[in-house]
């Protein structure tokens, strides 16, 4: 014990200031803050009508993925059938919409809708990471692939509504052809091959069915990418969002079955034709404002450019010298003279920012943990979960963690009369807004001191052994209380459910303990009163779970 | 702790996206001629004069320097004169107005390739005087000057082609 209180002394500094907090920190940049309570506010509506497990907006990234590969499956299968040549391109799609009514004709209408649902997807996707600035830092190559996704799709989806040789492929394709004569490519305007009916040859659709083929293959390239320094990132949606989403795009399909407009012919010019706006709503933004294809496209080319370098625009609010923050998020060392060179810390990291390479430094083990410093969150879960205290953040590792802990559970020196708390919550300081939540050393809840508060980073940093420790400094039960779903800013939610799949071995999941001494809340921003219940409620019952 | 709710509600916010994709795959539809509208369209290429012709002798003299030079360096292709071309002049009345006036310099790097036309106008159908010149932009008063002047009746929503072939040399409507 009296090793253990020497420990408590000499705490880093930053606990000296944590303990005079009072301030909430802003996380969000000011300039995200409406559109951030705006999404914050409508995730609120859907979880309360799907479940935080169910809400379709956590899973944006992996519906993406499923509406890709009904595209691609569908895609397939109309290629079997395609035959290149004006007439017989239109025709082949013909005989698939009307003579395999049911199920060439499906398909094509899968392949239309899935690849509409896929653009309006990857926009709120796109939205969802930028308001709640999920986009910066060592997000950026997350963001920089994806935003080069949207113009590759964009494209894929002219190719595509090219190749029937309807009305509208004659007007796609000269209006394509309007904006890529004005890049310095080619002398030929590219719109002589569409001068007349002659001029369209096989070898044309020839070129443009494989390119239809080859940009998936970029895309899936790109999603690679995208996906590289994301460590489990969910591809695949949960099976009831699964199943809704193909349900919904087969009634569509029913419904409201994908046709070709009349056969293109160059001799005459378009008149009035069904747009699908996902895709082609630019060339009719052009054609009504009369746009120059080379001037829009410029401008369009700069706005998109800034657009794609916000990350290096936008920069982190100034944190106030009295946040709340127990444990700073600095930069992550690791101290090999304890490292073992076991897989935990890599395996916690949500942003393969752990590494595990080679030793170095003589020791008998084959790897030691090494941080990527530019990919590196500071989620700190990495701290925890090394169970040889060998990794910290500004001074915390393991032992200080649990020595912190050990301080709350200790009766202060003096007396001063307070009571020793019965539970006590390890609360993500970006869950809900703190202030005023917690007594002024952020030891207590204000309007519950017999619970011990501990303010972390982010609810992954607690590791089984941090509440074991807990229980035997005398706590009777232990809250953990973070962000629901994608709410969480170091993706703690997909860890779980993407683990939760495996067989639970993972030794830093707070889940492998199973015991009602432990509960995990994860909380609505915009229900503190109901939190405050919750905490209290739960004390209440470990209280007396531990009288009776 | 999992609670469910399938409220109507949840009903509507998981057919909004797909009520958005029924309605936005295919309207509004948009029209991008009118039914009174027709289009003249001139589309072609052309390979225009040399900057620098030989003359007799110059001629000649190439011929000579060609035929000194050892059998694996007389490049057969190379003919006497400048690489590069000169540009085409096209002019258009559109019922006696003059619509365009237009220098365009042949395609490649050092001008020696041909002359791209891609120009078009849109106007309402019905009877036009149409007439358009065009002419290899060199100070010569000889140069040919390729001229179509026709009074056309455009039928609504038609494209009238206009091309020009080396074979035949002259502007002619593409049947
Ligand atoms: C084909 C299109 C796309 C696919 C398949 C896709 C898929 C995904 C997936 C699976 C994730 C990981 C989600 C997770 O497990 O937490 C993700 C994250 C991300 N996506 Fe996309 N995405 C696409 C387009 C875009 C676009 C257009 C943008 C924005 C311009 C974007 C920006 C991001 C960012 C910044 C993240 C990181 C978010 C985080 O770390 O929490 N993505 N995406
Ligand atoms: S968890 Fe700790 S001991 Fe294991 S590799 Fe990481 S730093 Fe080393
Ligand atoms: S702090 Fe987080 S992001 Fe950084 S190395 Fe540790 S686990 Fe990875």
């Amino acid at each position: 014990m009296e090793a253990e209180s020497d420990h408590v002394k000499e705490m880093p500094v930053e606990v000296a200031k944590a303990v005079k907090a009072k301030k909430a920190p802003k996380y969000i940049p000011w300039i995200l803050r409406p559109g951030n309570y705006c999404l914050v506010f409508v995730q609120e509506k859907f979880n309360w009508v799907f479940t935080p497990q169910l809400n379709p907006l956590y899973f944006l990234g992996s519906i993406t993925f499923l509406l890709f590969w009904v595209a691609l499956a569908s895609g397939i299968y109309l290629f079997l059938f395609y035959e290149m040549g004006p007439d017989r391109a239109y025709n082949s799609v013909q005989y698939l919409t009307e003579g395999q009514k049911y199920y060439g004709g499906i398909i094509r209408s899968l392949h239309r809708y899935s690849s509409d649902g896929l653009m309006v997807v990857i926009l709120i996707h796109m939205i969802q990471v930028f308001f709640s600035d999920r986009f910066r830092k060592y997000r950026w190559v997350a963001w920089v692939t994806g935003a080069a996704i949207i113009p590759v799709i964009w494209f894929e989806g002219v190719t595509g509504y090219f190749l029937p040789w309807d009305e509208v492929a004659q007007m796609t394709s000269i209006a394509m052809s309007q904006i890529i004569s004005t890049l310095p490519i080619s002398a030929e305007p590219m719109e002589r091959l569409f001068a007349h009916n002659d001029a369209v040859t096989p070898l044309l659709f020839f070129i443009m069915n494989y390119l239809h083929l080859a940009v998936p293959c970029l895309l899936l390239i790109l999603a690679w990418v995208h996906c590289m320094r994301i460590s489990m990132p969910l591809i695949t949606p949960p099976a009831q969002i699964t199943y809704s989403i193909l349900a919904a795009l087969l009634t569509l399909s029913l419904v409201k079955p994908a046709v070709s407009a009349g056969p293109a012919d160059l001799g005459s010019l378009v008149g009035e034709v069904s747009i699908d706006w996902f895709y082609l709503g630019v060339f009719v933004i052009f054609d009504y404002l009369d746009l120059a294809g080379g001037h829009a496209l410029f401008w369009g080319g700069v706005v998109y450019t800034g657009f794609i370098a916000l990350p290096w625009v936008i920069k982190d609010p100034k944190r106030h010298e009295d946040a709340i923050s127990t444990v700073p998020q600095v930069d992550v060392k690791v101290d090999l003279a304890k490292c073992k060179g076991c897989p935990l810390c890599q395996q916690a990291c949500p942003f393969e920012a752990m590494i595990l390479v080679n030793r170095k430094d003589g020791k008998n083990y084959d790897t030691q943990a090494e941080v990527i410093p530019a990919h590196c969150a500071q989620c700190g879960f990495c701290v925890n979960a090394c169970e040889f205290g060998a990794v910290s953040m500004g001074g915390w590792n393991k032992g200080t963690f649990h020595d912190y802990v050990t301080k709350i559970f200790t009766p202060a020196p003096g007396g001063n009369g307070e009571s020793i708390p019965t539970s006590i919550a390890f609360i993500c300081e970006r869950s809900f807004n703190l202030e005023g939540f917690l007594t002024d050393d952020c030891m207590r809840v204000a309007t519950s001191p017999d619970v011990g508060v501990m303010v972390v980073p982010c609810i992954g940093s607690v590791s089984p052994s941090l509440v074991e420790h807990c229980y035997e400094v005398g706590s009777k039960g232990v809250m953990v209380i973070g962000c629901r779903g994608l709410d969480c800013h170091y993706r703690e939610e997909r860890r779980r459910v993407h683990l939760s799949k495996e067989d639970g071995s993972h030794k830093f999941m707070v889940e492998s303990i199973e015991d009602n001494r432990l509960r995990i809340m994860l909380v609505s921003p915009l229900q503190i009163e109901k939190i405050r219940q919750d905490i209290d409620e739960f004390n209440e019952e470990v209280k007396q779970g531990v009288a009776s | 702790m999992k609670e469910r709710r399938l409220s109507p509600g949840g009903v509507i916010m998981l057919f909004m996206p797909v009520v958005f994709i029924y309605l936005f795959s295919t309207w509004p539809s948009y029209e991008f001629y009118a039914p009174n509208e027709s289009q003249l369209l001139i589309s072609l290429k052309k390979r225009t004069e040399k900057t620098h012709i030989c003359d007799e002798k110059e001629r000649e003299a190439f011929m000579e320097e060609i035929a000194s030079k050892p059998k694996h360096m007389q490049v057969v292709h190379r003919e006497c004169g400048s690489r590069d071309r000169v540009p085409l002049e096209l002019k258009i009345w559109l019922d006696g107005v003059e619509s365009l006036s237009k220098v365009i310099k042949p395609a490649g790097i050092r001008s020696d390739g041909v002359v791209f036309v891609y120009e078009k106008f849109t106007f309402k159908s019905g009877p036009h005087d149409i007439r358009i010149t065009m002419r290899d932009f060199k100070d010569n008063p000889k140069i040919k000057v390729h001229e179509f002047k026709e009074h056309l009746d455009f039928q609504p929503r038609k494209v009238t082609l206009v091309s020009y072939t080396p074979e035949t040399d002259a502007l002619l409507i593409h049947k």
